[in-house]
């Protein structure tokens, strides 16, 4: 019973990690950069929602349909600081030492650390949500109610990114690009300006992980770290490129760090995701679902 | 999307980012963010001593300059701020009210110079060599938190300049053979001393207890310091998990405590994981009869967090707001209540209180000694005995202030109460804590 309870508080909580990774998957392969900065994005969505409740309630406390409401304004405004930071940022750097790149995007991590710290303190800050019940319990296994909603909506955010891909015009135009800008250019892609809808899109997604990580854990400005790791493991074992991939991913890096703290111990949470990203590093590259080209 | 990496510039990709987020996750681990040396004066919140030594002479004035590092940044900066809000109060009035008359014959200003370690060790450390090096600093105020106080000390040693501090709790700080390190905070093993007598003193009397701590030197000590007062009592250990300081989820966690039945649960843990905590016991359905975070349960901020969620939850301090404590800034416990509460806009702490006295500790050891250099400071901080806000100051041969915890209650109705000692308690503790459904 014990193990079943450790396997879905690890798909429950492995959800958002997906949602949060398929933003970096995307930044990834669209831009071909390493956005140090993502797990920023899930902080920054975290706190555009609590000072949105906080706003219309006094207290960061409401019911879900009124968290829910704050989701779209939390995605529309981190879309236009995404695309901001592309173009104004970003962009300078793509094409130039990979290194560079990295130092860019971590330094705009510092800076928003900052810059939050600054703005709203350290203090962690949840988002309380209001239930008769908070807890559903099914034949002994315990599911909270809202982590149950951040499990569908966490699915539900990275579902509409893989049909918005697909079925839409932006998003063919985002994965032409990817596949070769020049050629993507020739056609009458505004290259630049897809890669950042991209980096708009991957931050929105992000920050709407970020919504729902506020009412079941809790936020600080320096919280992003973590989630930028975490979506650097899932993408290397889901495959760059693989929305899929990282779905199963995030799942099963939920899922593993669960079970490590339930039968072994919380410390040995982050030994064994990297000890695995190791393994899977020289086993196969290109992740479980990922293709390796010439 | 398609894959366009090829397996070399994969693994170069791969490597390169896993070093920069490592190297930052290390940064995290120890606290998080890089100092970004800033410093305070007390008068005016600028950058820097007029003299750049630790006595002097400015604008006709002598001047004591007291320097430290503290978490004003990082994930400690909320509790940093109290202890630079009561330094900086504290400094001002005694100022304002003439300065100090010192044992040689003068009268000093006190400056202060304390810079933000971003609540890491090493930044820490680097801002006390360096205050000693080039700002000719002599009298140190200790950081905050263990982690960064137990480095700091060793730093005060190495060059034999006393250090005050009212931020590091860990036995480890003072068993080191360090002459010149004052801790004004019991030594984390006393954290959980009182909750468990006062948890055994109850009707139903606990069987068995959980401790959930964090890995840092503090909460480790605090852990260490209750499973040594568990076996001399007849509760059983049923559950002893340390979690990294970057955890976000306890849930796992509390479905141990759960499955193995715990009567009392200790969290052995700062703010963040006491705000996990009272949220994820209810949407977890663990319900123990007592429940007591270490660190950062008592604040306002806390309760603000987890609002009625965080009703019946214990936490422990050094300090009651409530005492009535001669001294010779404030007057007495309750001026200086008033005084943090009207310049500030909070309620003051046991961290708060601490800072404050961690001042007066130098301002009575310049008072008394006949010439004032850091071997015949620490001498007389060594044999004193004196009033505070906090309470009366003396050290023990190791430096640490001889003090027991008191144990608090968020009750639901007057709020947060001194459940024990019965001495001074001002309710009995509302036990065992209602289940969930019954709330």
């Amino acid at each position: 019973m014990a193990i079943t309870q450790f396997v879905v508080n690890g798909l429950l909580v492995g959800a958002l990690f997906t949602a949060v990774a398929v933003g970096f998957a995307l930044i990834w392969g669209v831009v071909d950069i390493i956005n140090l900065a993502h797990g920023e994005m899930v902080m920054l969505g975290g706190y555009s929602s609590y000072w949105i409740l906080n706003f219309l309630t006094g207290d960061a406390e409401g019911s879900v349909t009124l968290f829910l409401v704050t989701i779209p304004l939390v995605i529309g405004i981190v879309f236009v600081i995404g695309y901001a930071l592309q173009r104004i940022l970003v962009a300078r750097v793509i094409g130039t030492d990979i290194f560079l790149t990295l130092l860019v995007t971590f330094g705009i991590s510092i800076a928003i650390q900052q810059l939050a710290i600054q703005a709203w303190s350290a203090n962690p800050r949840a988002i309380q949500i209001l239930f008769t019940d908070p807890s559903l319990s099914v034949a002994g296994i315990v599911i909270p109610k809202m982590k149950l909603i951040s499990f569908i909506g966490a699915i539900g955010l990275t579902v509409a990114l893989y049909v918005f891909l697909q079925r839409t015009r932006t998003g063919r135009a985002i994965r032409a690009v990817s596949q070769n800008p020049e050629a993507a250019a020739l056609v009458g892609i505004d290259v630049e300006h897809t890669r950042a809808v991209t980096f708009g899109i991957s931050s929105a997604i992000a920050s709407g992980a970020g919504a729902f990580i506020a009412t079941i854990l809790n936020i600080q400005p320096q919280m992003g770290l973590i989630y930028t790791l975490k979506s650097f493991v899932i993408v290397v074992f889901g495959g760059v490129g693989s929305i899929p991939g990282v779905f199963i991913g995030g799942l099963m890096l939920g899922t593993v760090e669960e079970l490590t703290a339930g039968l072994v111990s919380s410390q040995w949470t982050l030994a064994v995701s990297f000890s695995l990203l190791i393994v899977l590093l020289i086993v196969k590259p290109t992740g479980l679902f990922g293709e390796e080209t010439a | 999307m398609t894959e366009n990496t090829n397996r070399r510039t994969f693994l170069k990709i791969a490597g390169s980012t896993g070093a920069v987020g490592l190297a930052g996750l290390a940064g995290c681990a120890g606290g998080g963010g890089g100092g970004d040396g800033t410093s305070t004066n007390a008068d005016d919140g600028g950058d820097t001593t007029a003299n750049g030594g630790t006595t002097g002479s400015s604008d006709g004035v002598e001047t004591i300059t007291l320097g430290g590092s503290m978490s004003l940044t990082g994930e400690n900066a909320d509790l940093g701020k109290l202890y630079k809000d009561a330094y900086e109060l504290t400094i001002q009035r005694i100022n304002d009210n003439g300065g100090i008359e010192a044992g040689d014959g003068n009268t000093y200003e006190l400056e202060m110079i304390l810079r933000d370690d971003g609540t890491d060790a090493s930044t820490s450390k680097s801002i006390y060599q360096e205050l000693i090096d080039r700002e000719n600093v002599d009298y140190l105020l200790g950081p905050y938190s263990s982690t960064v106080t137990l480095p700091a000390s060793a730093v005060a040693a190495q060059n034999q300049k006393p250090m005050v501090e009212g931020g590091g709790a860990s036995p480890e700080i003072f068993a080191q053979g360090n002459e010149w390190i004052f801790g004004l905070l019991p030594t984390a093993n006393k954290y959980a001393k009182s909750y468990m007598d006062m948890c055994l003193a109850q009707d139903p009397t606990p069987e068995s207890i959980a401790i959930l701590a964090e890995d840092d030197t503090f909460s480790q000590s605090t852990a260490e310091g209750a499973r040594n007062k568990i076996a001399n009592t007849d509760l059983e250990l049923v559950v002893d998990q340390t979690f990294p300081t970057g955890t976000s989820d306890l849930s796992t966690n509390l479905s141990r405590v759960k499955s193995n039945d715990a009567d009392i649960l200790l969290l052995c843990a700062h703010q963040k994981h006491n705000i996990i905590l009272a949220s994820q016991m209810e949407t977890q359905g663990l319900n123990v009869d007592a429940a007591m975070g270490t660190v950062g349960s008592l604040n306002d901020s806390f309760k603000d967090e987890v609002g009625a969620n965080g009703n019946y939850m214990y936490g422990p301090s050094s300090w009651a707001i409530n005492a009535d404590f001669e001294d010779p800034v404030y007057g007495a416990t309750g001026d200086f209540v008033s005084a943090i509460e009207s310049n500030y806009e909070y309620a003051p702490d046991y961290h708060s209180a601490a800072g404050e006295a961690v001042i007066i500790t130098f301002v009575n050891a310049f008072q008394n000694v006949d010439e004032i250099n850091p071997t015949s400071v620490r001498d007389q901080i060594r044999q004193a005995e004196f009033s505070t806000v906090y309470g009366t100051v003396a050290f023990d041969d190791t430096g640490v202030i001889d003090k027991n915890m008191l144990i608090y209650q968020w009750q639901p109705e007057p709020g947060l109460q001194i459940t024990y000692p019965e001495n001074v308690a001002q309710s009995s503790p509302t036990y065992p804590m209602p289940d969930w459904n019954e709330r």
